[in-house]
């Protein structure tokens, strides 16, 4: 058990959107979610799901832009939205986000080098070239420098190259948590191992832990130390990368692991096609298990009751089938 | 397996036109040459901006402005008749060619259905558009048993495109460019956007198809795991250039080009923590391409010659085709 001022905790979390004529029906988006991510020892947590499963949904909430409906988040033992006068800027401060599209996160009609100057500013408290020598220190940590960012506009920078630039605004508010949201789905593939091992490089010489939002389990299971599986607002399995990995036991992780493409064709030919879902909101409105409808090991009471979380070494699964009963 | 070719591009160059005053044009297809046959997944891969989705579109003879063709040629071989696809007035190709005998799935498609009508509306409007005169009630139960065929929901049938899923969607379209059962289909990208377990289905749904109709397919990804999944033939592309094609197996596992051998290093397979290396350096900007081979300037084994002179189309016994310096005999 961590100490409660080493952890980003959820607890029961839950968020509702309104849908339909008026917005008076609902649905949750988030169904109860509850998980600890360690601080210290800084560690990287990846978040795994689908389009539609909550993921940016959650993130939002952590980033205090989305109030939950139900639940709290403690950072640091603090709850991040009952908190007092002079925490928002702190907490700001100490979480930092990384979205997906880089283009998007920058201003297109402002210089690059401006906001790193603005963090540098409110974080460093030094002179004007001390200001300069640590913004350039910043960027070469990520591979680039000063010189080769200085007075430019984003459309001038290939995605990589700004989505570096995006993780060097980040790290120059000297983070204790990073959140990245889908941080390499709009890269090459040759670009994108990089970036990873530059999220590998922040957690072990900065000791900055990360949230890593992705739908990519091979990715995820490259960096990661924790995974979180999402399936349409509930999560589905919890626990060390190592363990779900090897041995995943909710159906749906099992489905996504053998779903994944591999680049090798031998193990191409291996795969079986899945069953697909046509339509999103009935399965988000289940009154039980919400992957019921594309389980192949459906029980009937799967329909009827919401499976429950079930502890198996280490790890939790929310499902019907390892209830012993 | 029969190797009669049906598509055939001959040193395609193409530009997009930036400022046609200043000089400014964008090389987005240097020098291309390919083959496609019957019965064959060909896939095309390279990063973002390397010119695989401008080949395709010259490939289905959609050249609109700004993009021109410099020079060469695209025969499509229809019955034995070989006819020139840049050179076909565009009415033509609409009516005679598009959906009858090339269809293209572009990006994005789970965008392109019209939001305000039905499915089955959309599909209705499609046989119209090609003076199919067959009775209303005739053409839902076609519909209905074509989509039985491939697998899809006839519920989706009287559904709007908004109260289907993405994956879903995506699935019309490809339904919808099969209809007429073409003998050459190109997807631009089609699994990029959705989900992992959704792109496998989507991808089985293709690769199905083409077995049982022996009709080409041209899949265009960035993603190297498609490519592994789906192709017979993998054609490499590096900014604008066709630099190696060959059979998956030779691609993946013994890739020729340096381009190649490092993209295929850069993967991370499935269950894997080693550490690996990505390509340093960007690909380069196409308004001015670094003269001769344009790769070299990251390229490990740049050599003198590689600055100089364009690299040649080296060709082995296999239908192997490699552009590079290291494996001409000089």
């Amino acid at each position: 058990m961590q100490r409660y001022e080493d952890v980003l905790k959820i607890e029961n979390l839950s968020k509702y959107y309104g849908y339909g004529l008026l917005g008076l029906k609902r649905f949750k988006a988030l169904d109860n979610i509850s998980f600890e991510v360690s601080i210290k020892p800084p560690s990287i947590f990846a978040v795994v799901g689908e389009t539609g499963s909550g993921k940016t949904t959650l993130l939002r909430i952590i980033l205090k832009l989305v109030k939950p409906d139900e639940g709290r988040i403690l950072y640091r033992g603090i709850d991040i939205f009952k908190s007092h006068r002079g925490f928002i800027s702190w907490y700001r401060k100490e979480v930092q986000p990384i979205f997906q599209d880089p283009y998007e996160s920058f201003n297109p009609l402002r210089r690059v080098d401006s906001y790193l100057f603005d963090v540098a500013k409110r974080v460093t408290k030094v002179d004007k070239n001390g200001i300069e020598d640590y913004v350039d220190s910043v960027l070469r940590y990520v591979g680039l420098s000063l010189d080769k960012v200085q007075g430019k506009y984003p459309h001038e920078f290939s995605g990589g190259e700004l989505q570096r630039i995006a993780i060097a605004r980040a790290i120059a508010a000297k983070p204790t948590l990073i959140l990245a949201d889908e941080p390499v789905s709009m890269l090459d593939a040759s670009l994108r191992v990089n970036i990873l091992n530059l999220f590998k490089k922040i957690k072990d010489e900065l000791g900055t832990s990360i949230i890593y939002v992705t739908h990519d389990l091979a990715t995820a299971y490259y960096i990661a130390d924790q995974i979180a599986v999402l399936y349409r607002g509930s999560l589905v399995e919890l626990g060390s990368i190592d363990k779900v990995y090897e041995n995943p036991r909710h159906p749906y992780t099992q489905l996504l692991l053998t779903s994944i493409l591999e680049p090798d064709p031998k193990i191409s030919e291996k795969i079986k096609p899945p069953k697909l879902s046509t339509i999103e909101l009935k399965e988000f409105l289940a009154q039980g298990c919400k992957f019921a409808y594309r389980c192949p090991y459906v029980l009937k009471r799967c329909f009827e009751e919401e499976p429950p979380n079930v502890n198996i070494s280490e790890a939790i699964v929310k499902c019907w089938l390892y209830e012993k009963s | 397996m029969s190797f009669t070719v049906v598509l055939s591009a001959i040193d395609i160059s193409a530009d997009y036109v930036l400022d046609a005053k200043k000089g400014l044009y964008i090389n987005a297809v240097d020098s291309v040459s390919i083959d496609f046959k019957v019965n064959e997944v060909v896939g095309i891969a390279g990063e973002s901006g390397c010119g695989k989705s401008t080949l395709v579109k010259i490939l289905y003879g959609a050249i609109f402005p700004p993009l021109i063709i410099r020079k060469g040629n695209v025969y499509l071989i229809m019955e034995n008749v070989k006819t020139d696809i840049i050179k076909m007035s565009r009415e033509e190709i609409r009516k005679k060619i598009w959906w009858r005998y090339i269809s293209y799935i572009p990006q994005n498609s789970m965008n392109v259905l019209n939001p305000v009508k039905k499915i089955k509306d959309q599909f209705i409007e499609v046989f119209k558009y090609h003076d199919e005169k067959i009775d209303k009630k005739e053409i839902i139960r076609k519909i209905e048993e074509y989509f039985k065929d491939l697998g899809l929901p006839v519920e989706a049938l009287n559904a709007y495109p908004h109260q289907l899923s993405g994956g879903m969607r995506q699935r019309v379209v490809i339904a919808l460019s099969l209809l007429f059962n073409p003998r050459i289909v190109i997807a631009d990208e089609p699994t990029t956007a959705v989900d992992v377990v959704t792109q496998l289905g989507i991808l089985n749904l293709l690769k199905n198809w083409q077995r049982n109709s022996k009709a080409t397919l041209i899949i265009v990804s960035h993603d190297m795991s498609v490519h592994a999944y789906m192709d017979d033939r993998v054609a490499v592309m590096y900014a604008g250039n066709m630099v190696e094609i060959g059979s998956k197996y030779d691609i993946f596992e013994n890739p020729l080009h340096p381009y190649t051998k490092m993209l295929i290093a850069s993967l991370i397979r499935k269950g894997e923590k080693k550490l690996r290396t990505g390509i340093a350096g960007e690909p380069p900007n196409l308004l001015n391409p670094p003269p001769s081979c344009r790769f070299h300037p990251r390229c490990p084994f740049a050599m003198d010659i590689c600055r100089k002179d364009p690299p040649p189309m080296v060709e082995s016994s296999d239908r192997r085709i490699v552009r590079c310096w290291l494996y001409a005999k000089i």
